[in-house]
């Protein structure tokens, strides 16, 4: 369904592994780890499973979306807490802590913490009776917050931010952008140009606003150096998508991890990390995921029917197909062991023996740039998200700010590249007559037109609906980052409260966590839709608050 | 869009963050509760009930703010016990930074009035600032107060303590519901127009916090009261470094650890010139924040902002709120202008206005509260120094 378009392939996969060796302390025990690849596939192929614990209920934390947004494999890496190690690479001699746990991470004697609370803790409502016990319930909470101590020591010189202005700025270098900014430099190389595409691990845009003088404002940070303040006349967003989450027991285990992730963490099927992996949903990645992973997928699942071509390609390998089911829940201490999978319409279950679970059901823009800077947003029912509204030039609500490519909702590579076009093209030719050389201008309309699934049927949120009936009593993990419970979200409902994002948000604390909603907020607002009847444009959103990534405090503090 | 069950209320509180439940709950403890409506325009916590620090302090200059806030600290101790919902109030105390000798008399002189209210408020050199917050950079520090009784609270639990507390009582509560109008027949109130329907009261609360100006304006009172953006910002969960609430005086920058972990922290930043309207926030602030908490604990160099978001304060001309019937309407009463510590004091300073619109005499002196403080200009007021942060 939602990106079931073209398939493309992924932009930056994990580099195939170069073989040199490296010496790290891991943990305070020296530890040879493969080097050229991300800290987190290293540590994963040298063993590691368990990489932090969660905030309330201690659970196992594991790489999970492989590029620094979720809330899973965040170490400590030379004295800083929560390097994301998805996102770096290990250098000889690094030292790298797991900070949660005692008397380790992986054998963290308070995750009894999940065990007696099974039914979920009530941190809202509980802890307040008696009195004279608030002091005692205070400092054992407090006991257990925080994911990392403070860092180890302040950096010795601060360079300041550095100022920069140009003319258009391009979010992201994926298809659009590049056509984008292929394009603007091909018809006016005067341009100050500037794409920053966080893929490559550098020139990350965190922020950004409208100022008072008409030109914008961003932060752009990378992990090198301090940040750059960048202001520019027009902004183009091509940011792409990702690949969403999935709520259902068991969901947050090591061993699951989004398509997309998957694909940056281990790219080479050569190591034997998994035996048994199993795919669920038939997006944009599965077919790539089917042919790199072959003999090793022992499941493809899928809440719907697959797209023809991925289940045909699944069958030639040998691969077992199930098609029209819900993920009821998955098994395993700290990693994935099994997945119990229930049919739809015949209620049947089934369980599958597996060692790694791979979610790609499907695909959500990355707008989280587009919200701050005051874009009107539109629920999407085919997609269950929401994007821009934009122009048949690609412009948004917010004059001077393009959104282009799956950030827009634009599948194929071809209409993708086209809304480049169109942006730049705009951008070219000032506010005057939109005359489009590249292609005709009655196929502005249409291009709009083949944005994904518009109205009608919200196939996501019948499956939501569907999945809340085999939900028993036994906590969901809805929000990975701060351990909310699906059973918390029904509680809104049914405790009478106002069934919006922005209410739920602040009663359970879904969406403030480290991903700032990403990973929770789309299921989120299905599943309130499920629970209270309304329809999910009605549940509203919660926008991402800036820095849409966390931002080095040191990287704008340089300077006078 | 909601329309009240009835066409007629004793009292209208227009405003249903914590100034506007706090009032209408201290009102229903001495009339009927059915015949009391609070109408918010938006939905609960979505202002600055929802968007401020937490912080709950009794470091104050003038002596009544020292009494209100004294009380509400009580208050809030008991909030979770009393009302069922945990705010998690955490009395860590508050850290007053002095970095001139300025600023150093200012916290000596509120140091000995904070003291005579009984009080174990401390003085402290530099070097005793380390035992309180050992990450602390002290160097230019030149003195600081501090008091471990003051605190940081979880907003949002107080507001939904509130409201299932006041729906247990009857009291009616409508979100999404805008007041359009205020009618008078120029002395006093009669009546409300909402999206939801006219309904006709004798009393009215502005208990509206940023959008006082808005009703005053309605109501056809004098404009007292103004907002102001205020932007704040939280660092990713780090393990506990940090007991109290640490203030500067020089810039308002305050900052402090929630029960999460996250370092919460904001400073006064002046958007006046600023065309932008609504709720926005600043590359500027994000700077000027991230200096300041550089500055002031240089290992947080290393950690990451995690989300910065802003609301308003309702400021008023001497930093004291604004509570009690209006001078020229009868019936409208106010309670509004808390400058950014409407929180802090709510629980205390709507009981008196509670007082106030139930006919009732208060504690309270109406030279330092009263909305009437503002019609004769050439007095000399009162004027609370530290209303900062």
């Amino acid at each position: 369904m939602s990106g079931s378009g073209e398939l493309r392939p992924l932009k930056n996969p994990a580099p195939p592994m170069k073989g040199g060796m490296i010496d790290i302390v891991f943990n305070g025990r020296p530890r040879r780890i493969i080097g050229g690849v991300s800290l987190a596939q290293a540590l994963s192929q040298a063993g590691t499973r368990v990489f932090a614990r969660s905030l309330k209920y201690r659970r196992p934390r594991g790489p999970f979306c492989g590029q620094g947004q979720c809330a899973g494999c965040h170490v400590r890496l030379n004295g800083v807490p929560m390097v994301r190690s998805c996102l770096v690479e290990p250098r000889p001699g690094d030292r790298v802590v797991t900070e949660a746990g005692w008397p380790s991470t992986r054998y963290d004697l308070f995750a009894v913490m999940d065990w007696i609370f099974s039914g979920g803790m009530d941190t809202m409502r509980g802890f307040n009776r008696p009195l004279a016990l608030r002091p005692a319930y205070l400092s054992l909470v407090r006991k257990f917050s925080g994911l990392g101590h403070l860092p180890d020591a302040a950096p010795a010189a601060l360079p300041p931010p550095t100022a920069v202005a140009v003319d258009v700025l391009i979010i992201g270098g994926g298809t659009a952008g590049t056509a984008a900014a292929q394009l603007i430099r091909r018809q006016r190389p005067s341009t100050r140009l500037m794409v920053a595409d966080r893929s490559r691990g550098e020139d990350n845009v965190v922020f950004l606003s409208p100022g008072d003088d008409g030109q914008f404002r961003s932060i752009v940070s990378s992990p090198r150096r301090s940040a750059l303040l960048v202001s520019a006349s027009k902004i183009i967003v091509a940011t792409g998508t990702y690949d969403a989450g999935l709520p259902f027991r068991g969901s947050d285990l090591p061993g699951v991890f989004t398509g997309d992730g998957l694909v940056r963490l281990h790219s080479d099927p050569s190591v034997p990390l998994f035996q048994r992996l199993a795919i669920f949903g038939g997006n944009a990645h599965t077919l790539s995921l089917l042919d790199a992973w072959k003999e090793r997928i022992c499941l493809l699942a899928s809440p719907w029917e697959l797209a023809p071509e991925v289940r045909r390609r699944a069958q030639t390998l040998g691969i077992p197909v199930r098609e029209g089911v819900a993920i009821a829940s998955a098994e395993g201490r700290n990693w994935i062991r099994a997945v119990a999978l229930v049919h739809r319409t015949t209620g049947q279950t089934e369980s599958f023996r597996l060692d790694g679970l791979v979610l790609s059901h499907r695909d959500l823009p990355q707008v989280g740039l587009l919200f701050q800077a005051g874009a009107r947003m539109h629920w999407r029912n085919g997609a269950a998200a929401y994007f821009p509204e934009i122009n048949e030039r690609c412009e948004t609500s917010v004059p001077g700010v393009f959104a282009i490519g799956g950030v827009a909702g634009f599948c194929t590579e071809a209409d993708s590249r086209e809304s480049g076009e169109r942006a730049a093209l705009a951008i070219l030719e000032g506010d005057g007559t939109l005359g489009l050389p590249i292609r005709d201008p009655q196929s502005g309309p249409a291009l709009l037109d083949r944005r994904v699934h518009r109205e009608g049927p919200c196939p996501m949120l019948d499956y939501q609906t569907d999945f809340l009936r085999v939900l028993g009593s036994k906590k969901v993990i809805l929000c990975p980052c701060e351990d909310v419970t699906l059973q918390e979200l029904e509680r809104v409902v049914s405790d009478g409260w106002e069934t919006s994002l922005e209410v739920a948000k602040r009663l359970t604390g879904v969406g403030m966590g480290l991903c700032q909603g990403r990973y929770c907020m789309p299921d989120a607002v299905l599943l309130l839709a499920a629970l209270s009847g309304r329809p999910p444009s009605d549940i509203g959103f919660f926008t991402q608050r800036p820095p849409v990534w966390p931002l080095r405090i040191g990287d704008l503090a340089g300077g006078k | 869009m909601t329309s009240p069950q009835r066409s007629s209320y004793e009292v209208v509180i227009i405003g249903g963050g914590v100034i506007g439940l706090f009032t209408a709950h201290f009102l229903s403890q001495h009339m009927d509760p059915g015949k009391i409506l609070v109408v918010d325009r938006g939905f609960a916590t979505g202002g600055a009930s929802g968007r401020n620090g937490g912080g709950v302090r009794q470091q104050w200059e003038t002596r009544a703010t020292i009494r209100l806030a004294r009380e509400s600290v009580e208050f809030y101790r008991r909030f979770g016990r009393d009302f069922g919902y945990n705010p998690w109030f955490r009395q860590g105390g508050y850290l007053f930074l002095a970095f001139t000798e300025e600023e150093v008399i200012t916290l000596r002189r509120m140091e000995t009035g904070v003291r005579s209210e009984g009080l174990p408020i401390r003085y402290l050199e530099p070097s005793s600032v380390l035992d309180v917050v050992p990450d602390l950079d002290v160097r230019s520090v030149r003195g600081a107060t501090y008091l471990a009784s003051d605190g940081v609270i979880l907003p949002f639990p107080v507001v939904w303590g509130l409201l299932a507390s006041l729906k247990e009582r009857g009291v009616e509560v409508l979100y999404r519901t805008a007041v359009r109008a205020i009618d008078s027949d120029g002395h006093q109130v009669r009546a409300i127009s909402t999206e939801g329907g006219r309904i006709s009261t004798p009393k009215v609360v502005n208990a509206a916090g940023g959008w006082s100006r808005e009703i005053n304006l309605m109501a056809g009172v004098p404009t007292i009261t103004h907002p102001t953006l205020h932007e704040i910002l939280a660092t990713e969960p780090l393990t506990p470094f940090l007991d109290p609430m640490v203030v500067t005086l020089s810039r308002g920058t305050y900052f402090s650890q929630t029960m999460r972990g996250e370092v919460v922290g904001g400073l006064t930043m002046d958007h006046s010139r600023s065309t932008r309207t609504g709720l926005y926030s600043s590359r500027e602030f994000l700077v000027e924040m991230s200096k300041e908490l550089n500055r002031l604990v240089p290992r947080l160099a290393e950690a990451r902002i995690l989300r910065a978001w802003s609301g308003y304060y309702d400021d008023s001309p001497d930093g004291l709120p604004l509570l009690g019937e209006d001078p020229k309407l009868g019936g409208f009463f106010h309670a509004n202008g808390f400058g950014g510590h409407g929180f802090m004091l709510a629980p205390s300073a709507t009981r008196r206005v509670a007082q106030m619109v139930l006919g009732q005499k208060t504690d309270l002196d109406p030279a330092w509260i009263s909305p009437a403080r503002f019609s004769k200009p050439g007095e000399a007021r009162t004027v609370e120094g530290l209303s900062l942060g």
